[in-house]
């Protein structure tokens, strides 16, 4: 930013300011004795641009106003870092608000209003009062080593916004330590409780596991054990009605019903076996065992029961089968075959003997028409003819006589015939007995079936029922069994009663006990879970500072590359070759490389008048690293009494190198108690104590 | 408007953001080159968060930001 022109009415100590026409290149000398104004120019330029002055509070800004006055106004024409030119203005009543407008003819822009002017001025030059004390407005009262301006230096740099990220970043990594080591010790004590318990026989270890899988293991088990007391509480009431049902059957029952009830008592007993096989509990079963025993023996009584059914159904197809009843297999000797054998037989004998009458009666017809041919006396009969009439009369009488002895025979075999055939009708009459006895048998109670089948005919299945008496079968039809059996029954029923209501409430001890577990693991899962997080956060939170940190010191290093860049020509202009290479340290330290001692010095070590020298090359190189890195445009100095330590050769030499030390930094402002002899400025301004007006040049005011 | 690769673990900046968020977002952006380079066991996501906490801190807009 270049000055073109300052107007100032009732600004601090002056009535009346209006410098115009101010070189862009070049010293703007300002001299005087002490309270002249020298300084109160740069105040004024700083009240302009910022709406403040150093030496005021921000918040006492009203006595900028000129005693004995009420309103102050300030206007300054500047040339902006866009290379734009621009009008300032501020005016701050004393009756009234403060106002500000800072315009731009080239574009337009308009801002209004006293901090707005300032927010907008901020933005257009690229640094903020602060920074502008610290590098382009070289007060007096600034002389000083430049060490204890690290935080303004590292806020030039742009670095202290990283910085203070880093610290704030790095103040949270102790109390992220903390939580995590607090958690650690949490989760050790509830693992500790979770040892403590230590349901090896319910939970096998499983080591290794994640804390979330250990949890639904738990949840998995509790859910497995409620399930299987449900069911054992459900089921128990069945088996009890299955135990009674088959105990009823002895009263007698068809085969279907014992099987039946069978099953379902089997399938009771099952579904509570099986509910306790899900425990996992070693001595789970020992309580049905006696009963299961019981069922085994029933079960086997009933299948030899089936056995016997099945035989005497099999028994019944064969007789159906003899008798050739309807839809019964026909078997070859079957009864009903003989008697169709038979009944052929006697037809057809009995049309032989038909046949065999007929033709004895024919044959004796014959022989006796022959034997009349024969010996009957007829004249005129030739002898031979009678002859063939006595031999045929003679054979058809044999023949007759064979017939009737042959018919004789067919008479008796009709006889043997009648005798086969009662047989016949006894047999059947026997079948159709047993068929009767045997009929529906499997649908028949068991006692009624068993003592049909012992009548049967011949002893058919005898051996079957000894086999069955003397059987598992036996103990189902034994006479005065069912109150035995009702007692021992019930006896048994009372034990795996007993053992479920005992397992039962083992299981609901052992899911409390889980409940517990589960708790804990939820705690714990929880825990490592927070714990997890915490870390990440740790590790994110300490990755953020290192890279604030390292951020941070990349900056001063590009900005300490371009301040050593100035220093390098400023300071062996300003110390006439003495020292040549400053030195600033990531914390801002300064040390300076003496070309007499061949070696970095600390700045503390040389002599109050290098000291400013250098502090002044410092200002300067500063000021120049400042335009790279925020403003990019040129830049006035203000430097008050600059040389207040210098000897009178120290000033001519600075005074002379100062205009020509940077580019970047074309018009400086230099604040002196005498012009140093034998300069040149490009403006002077001489002040005095009494004056209150400065117009420059003189007829310029407005 | 800055544009980011889908690989890339650092928000992206919104406009016009104050210079320390700029040097910060560019200087991250090269340390994560780096890192990518020489470290075996850089975690990205990680790295996008860490950088993402300094440019909220920071003040920073961020083009993913409601």
């Amino acid at each position: 930013m270049i000055v073109h022109r300052l107007h100032a009415r009732n600004a601090l100590k002056y009535a009346h300011v209006d410098l115009s026409d101010l070189p862009d290149k070049g010293v703007v000398l300002v001299t005087g004795p002490n309270e002249s104004g020298k300084s109160t120019l740069g105040e004024l330029l700083c009240l302009a641009l910022f709406g403040r002055t150093h030496s005021l509070p921000v918040d006492r800004i009203e006595r900028a106003v000129r005693w004995n006055t009420r309103t102050l106004e300030l206007e300054l024409e500047l040339t902006a870092p866009d290379g734009n030119r621009w009008s300032l203005r501020r005016s701050l009543d004393l009756d009234g608000s403060p106002s500000a407008n800072l315009y731009c003819p080239a574009t337009g822009a308009d801002h209004h209003g006293w901090q707005p002017v300032t927010d907008a001025v901020v933005d257009l030059l690229g640094y903020d009062f602060d920074t502008f004390v610290e590098s382009f407005y070289l007060a007096r009262r600034d002389i000083g080593p430049p060490t204890p301006r690290a935080e303004t230096l590292k806020a030039m740099a742009g670095v202290l916004p990283l910085e203070r990220t880093a610290d704030e970043l790095e103040a949270r990594v102790p109390t992220l330590e903390r939580r995590s080591m607090g958690m650690a010790t949490e989760i050790e004590q509830v693992r500790s409780s979770l040892a403590a318990i230590a349901r090896d026989d319910l939970l096998p270890p499983r080591p290794g596991a994640e804390e979330k899988e250990l949890v639904d293991e738990v949840a998995a088990r509790i859910k497995q054990l409620e399930d299987a007391r449900d069911r054992i509480t459900d089921r128990l009431p069945a088996l009890r009605g299955a135990v009674e049902q088959l105990v009823d059957l002895l009263d007698g029952a068809p085969l279907s019903r014992w099987r039946s009830r069978v099953e379902a008592l089997d399938d009771a007993l099952d579904d509570v076996e099986s509910a306790m096989s899900w425990l996992g509990y070693e001595d789970t079963t020992s309580g049905t065992e006696r009963l299961s025993g019981f069922l085994d023996k029933v079960q086997e009584g009933v299948e030899s029961f089936g056995g016997l059914i099945d035989k005497a159904e099999a028994r019944r197809g064969w007789i159906g089968s003899m008798l050739g009843e309807a839809g019964s297999q026909l078997i070859e000797g079957s009864l009903g075959e003989d008697e169709d054998a038979l009944d052929m037989r006697r037809q057809l004998t009995r049309r032989r003997m038909r046949l065999h009458d007929r033709l004895a009666v024919g044959a004796l017809v014959v022989a006796a028409s022959a034997l009349a041919v024969g010996f009957l006396p007829i004249e005129n009969l030739p002898e031979q003819v009678r002859l063939l009439g006595r031999a045929i009369g003679t054979t058809a009488s044999l023949s007759a006589a064979a017939f009737a002895w042959s018919r004789s025979g067919l008479a008796h075999d009709l006889r043997d015939m009648q005798l086969e055939d009662a047989e016949l009708v006894r047999r059947r009459g026997v079948l159709e007995a047993d068929a009767r006895l045997l009929e529906g048998v499997r649908t028949r109670p068991m006692p009624d079936a068993l003592e049909r089948l012992r009548q049967l005919s011949g002893g058919t299945l005898e051996r079957d029922l000894d086999a069955f008496d003397a059987g598992a079968g036996g103990r189902l039809t034994r006479a005065g069994l069912k109150e035995k059996l009702e007692a021992a029954v019930e006896n048994r029923m009372g034990e795996v009663e007993r053992h479920l209501a005992q397992l039962v409430q083992r299981i609901s001890s052992d899911i409390e006990e889980l409940s517990a577990i589960h708790e804990l693991r939820e705690a714990a899962a929880m825990l490592v879970d927070d714990r997890r997080q915490t870390i990440e956060e740790l590790a994110t939170v300490e990755l953020g500072a290192q890279l604030a940190r390292g951020a941070a010191r990349h900056l001063t290093h590009e900005f300490n590359n371009d301040v050593r860049k100035g220093m390098v020509r400023v300071l062996p202009s300003l110390t006439e070759g003495r020292y040549q290479y400053l030195q600033i340290d990531d914390d801002m330290s300064v040390r300076v490389f003496s070309s007499e001692k061949q070696d970095f010095v600390r700045f503390e070590e040389i002599s109050g008048g290098t000291q400013r020298q250098i502090e002044l090359a410092t200002r300067i190189a500063l000021s120049e690293a400042v335009v790279t890195a925020r403003t990019g445009g040129p830049q006035f100095l203000f430097l008050d009494e600059p040389f207040a330590f210098f000897d009178a050769t120290r000033t001519r030499a600075s005074m002379t190198a100062l205009p020509h030390l940077s580019a970047a930094l074309p018009q400086v402002w230099i604040a002196a108690q005498q012009a140093p002899e034998g300069c040149d400025p490009d403006r002077h301004l001489e002040l005095s104590l009494s004056r209150v007006e400065l117009i420059d040049p003189p007829g310029g005011g407005i | 408007m800055p544009s980011r690769s889908s690989f890339d673990p650092i928000p992206a900046l919104a406009p016009d953001q104050a210079a320390p968020v700029v040097a910060f977002h560019a200087w991250c952006q090269d340390e994560l080159r780096r890192r990518r380079g020489r470290d075996a066991d850089l975690d990205p996501a990680r790295f996008g968060r860490a950088a993402r906490l300094v440019l909220e801190k920071l003040g920073a807009a961020l083009e993913d930001d409601e």
